[in-house]
């Protein structure tokens, strides 16, 4: 028994955190939503590798399990870095699950270096996120239709498509007949678009019996993960900015009223860690449980997320609400969070349904 | 990261199961027996080491060495099949551990191993109506005089002083010190003409807590625990166990289990109020609060036992349970429908309707001010847990 990190996973993360705290200062995530130019680089994270985290081993991964990837997803959220690192992963966990070996051992080895990126196609707008809510058909080996907020669409990447049935399909690179609308999203650190097939090809995955349900497993303890990353930053700034800024000549941290507030904060905040820790050790441990408590997850956290956010804000006052100051930044990630994947109302009585309520 | 236990602890937990098929055959259908064979059972499970582990040999514990992960499966075992741990009460969570590390000698010998076995009852004597949240400024008054001390003074929120013998008090013994360090912990035997026990009528209709007068009570003068006028540090560690022992999973986790029991019992319209979407998102919200109290209670344990501070999340289960116990209360309130209309407590007796979950929406007021109550747990966490500055106002 022990639900605690180990020196390797402590490591781990505090070298991801070091990485992503050099290549995201805040004035390039200013310069990002500002959408001035932007190299879209982040060589301090590729110096680290990770491309391959849950990769299996003989395709060339670490071959670490979702806590580990969870745990870098909580770094990224709490850095509000601009890496496609989960939607790569979610393609690794995606082509795992492919029954047809012959895909997982042509494409996961290019995945596992990142000189190949991926990421998933799975909305279809009016919040259809969900393998049961699938329409797009793969008939005759081409697509045809729209997805919608795809994340990270790299040229000549991979994109694993969510299809109706909750089957998957695997878009190749150069594959002809997308049509890429960049959309633009509230979180500007992040990349959205709809895509649009026209006659496009594509391999079915053929995937085992659960595999779209393990993606979207996957894909809720990751924004779970980021979610709690994101709440710690910025819990971790008001707690600096009270700490300095002073009114009534006395800090605002000496005010009661204010430090209640803040305890009202850490105590909704601190214990999603061991939440979103248990979903994804399920993942891999636990996985007659594992729907269930990545839904309780998601809806959990992301809901902590983004309340606090507001109320980080509004204990900051004027200087919080200007599109200048950092806290907008993560007020925008929570929103994202929230939203993607499904609402928190969604996964709550999916929860109810999976535990037999 | 693994929620299994490791081979050596699996072949420990056999051997817990094997104790308990042994010796105990679950609780007796007759209550009047039950006291007695929770007695032997008791000396029974010492004798193999599972109550009382970090009670040494000689006053009356298994005297093991501390492993918090035995304790836990110990813990399970006991719970699964519903045998007595150790006693209940003040005595054993919050007396014990401050005697193992204050008292004498002559004390330990004196009033653990009768309070192991449930023989001593204790009471609590810390608030004052005037000294609540600031305990510090409590009045009550011992001095010591012909060998003695004579207390005088009042005490409140006393629980079950009614139904104990000896009373853990604090009392100002130096008029002239600063308000903290003029504080002695004192042993009182409450049965003495000078000591007057009233039971509080309480809003739920039971009378668990009592006032209790002291009009020249005394106590022998080495009756103090830990040094003359130390007595404020020597509280802090029974205060620190206290939070742990109120702040215990089971005591949500417990009441949600019985929540959803509620909601597959209780009808909205026609239809099992379970099946309403409204009454599922509220279970599924709660869930989530249990869900990461339980986990963080594991990592919490999983620290502990490897020697490591598990920081913040200690100083949260408090007030985190307080908050969940509330957003129980307010669910029930709505599955019970006009049985919230009735008294929990008629006649005396508990009721088995519906309505008992009135018990359950006012008693969960009380657990959010026993023990400190949450706007005490809130500077605690400002302080301690974020650093923050003391507060001046």
């Amino acid at each position: 028994m022990n639900f605690a990190l180990s020196e390797q996973q402590q490591m781990l993360q505090s070298t991801v955190a070091a990485a992503l705290a050099a290549g995201f200062p805040p004035q390039r995530l200013h310069s990002l939503i500002n959408r001035r130019a932007d190299d879209g680089a982040h060589t301090e994270f590729d110096g680290l590798e990770l491309w391959g985290l849950p990769i299996d081993p003989k395709y060339g991964g670490a071959g670490l399990e979702m806590i580990d990837a969870a745990l870098v997803a909580e770094c990224v959220g709490f850095a509000a870095a601009a890496v496609p690192i989960v939607n790569h992963w979610l393609v690794a966990f995606a082509l795992s699950h492919a029954s047809d070996r012959d895909i997982a051992a042509k494409w996961l080895p290019q995945l596992a270096t990142g000189k190949l990126r991926g990421t998933v196609a799975l909305a279809e707008g009016e919040s259809r996120w969900l393998p049961d809510d699938w329409t797009l058909r793969g008939d005759g080996g081409t697509l045809n239709g729209e997805k919608w907020f795809v994340g990270d669409v790299a040229p000549n990447g991979l994109i694993v498509v969510g299809l109706a049935g909750g089957e998957l399909g695997l878009v190749l690179p150069d594959a002809s007949g997308i049509g890429t609308k960049v959309l633009d999203g509230v979180d500007r650190t992040r990349s959205m678009a709809r895509l649009r097939f026209t006659a496009t090809p594509f391999v079915p995955l053929g995937c085992v019996a659960d595999g779209a349900v393990r993606l979207v497993d996957a894909a809720l303890i990751l924004t779970a993960a980021d979610a709690f990353g994101g709440a710690r930053r910025l819990l971790e700034m008001t707690t600096a900015y009270l700490g300095q800024r002073e009114q009534f000549g006395m800090r605002l941290v000496q005010f009661q009223a204010i430090k209640h507030q803040l305890a009202n904060i850490a105590l909704e905040v601190e214990p999603c860690r061991a939440l979103y820790w248990y979903a994804a050790h399920a993942f891999d441990h636990r996985r007659d449980e594992c729907s269930a408590s990545a839904a309780l997850a998601k809806a959990h956290i992301c809901d902590r997320f983004l309340q606090m956010s507001r109320d980080c804000i509004e204990l900051h006052g004027g200087i919080g609400f200007t599109w200048d100051y950092d806290a907008q930044i993560w007020l925008k990630r929570a929103m994202f969070d929230a939203t993607i994947y499904g609402s928190a109302r969604r996964h709550r009585e999916r929860y109810a349904r999976l535990v037999g309520w | 990261m693994d929620l299994a236990y490791s081979r050596d602890y699996e072949i420990f937990r056999s051997e817990v199961r094997a104790f308990l098929r042994q010796y105990w055959a679950g609780p007796n259908r007759d209550r009047a027996k039950r006291a007695e064979e929770a007695r032997v059972f008791r000396e029974a499970a010492i004798e193999a080491g599972y109550l009382y582990r970090s009670v040494p040999k000689i006053y009356g514990g298994s005297e093991q060495v501390v492993d918090i992960l035995k304790g836990q499966i110990i813990r399970e075992e006991f719970e699964r099949v519903r045998a007595p741990r150790e006693v209940d009460g003040v005595g054993v969570t919050l007396l014990l551990p401050t005697l193992l590390e204050h008292g004498t000698a002559e004390q330990k010998a004196c009033f653990i191993p009768r309070t192991v076995t449930g023989e001593f009852v204790w009471a609590q004597g810390y608030s004052e109506p005037s000294a609540g949240s600031d305990l510090a400024s409590l009045r009550t008054r011992a001095e010591l005089k012909d060998g003695r001390w004579t207390i005088n003074g009042q005490k409140i929120w006393s629980s079950g002083a009614h139904l104990a013998r000896y009373m853990f008090m604090l009392a100002r013994t130096e008029t002239a010190a600063a308000k903290h360090a003029g504080i002695s912990y004192l042993l009182v035997d409450l049965k003495q003409p000078g000591i007057d026990v009233r039971p509080l009528k309480q809003m739920t209709g039971g009378a668990e807590f009592c006032e209790v007068f002291f009009n020249d009570a005394w106590t022998p003068a080495d009756w103090i625990v830990g040094e003359r006028a130390k007595g404020w540090r020597v509280s802090r560690s029974t205060l620190k166990h206290e939070r742990n022992f109120i702040g215990g999973v089971d005591r949500i986790a417990k009441p949600f289990e019985r929540l959803v029991g509620l909601a597959k019992q209780a009808r909205l319209g026609d239809a099992p109020a379970i099946e309403d979407a409204e009454i599922r998102q509220r279970l599924a919200r709660i869930a989530g609060s249990v869900a990461a109290l339980t986990y963080s209670s594991y990592r919490q344990t999983s620290l502990a036992a490897r020697g490591e501070d598990p920081g913040l999340i200690q100083l949260l289960f408090k007030l985190y349970g307080s908050n969940v116990g509330h957003e129980i209360a307010q669910c029930a309130r709505e599955l019970m429908g006009d049985s919230f209309l009735l008294a929990p407590i008629a006649d005396g007796a508990r009721s088995d309707g519906i309505e008992k979950w009135n018990q359950q929406f006012m008693g969960s007021i009380a657990v959010a001010i026993a023990g400190g109550a949450s706007n005490i747990q809130r500077n605690i966490i400002a302080e301690r847990g974020l650093g923050l500055p003391r507060s001046v106002n």
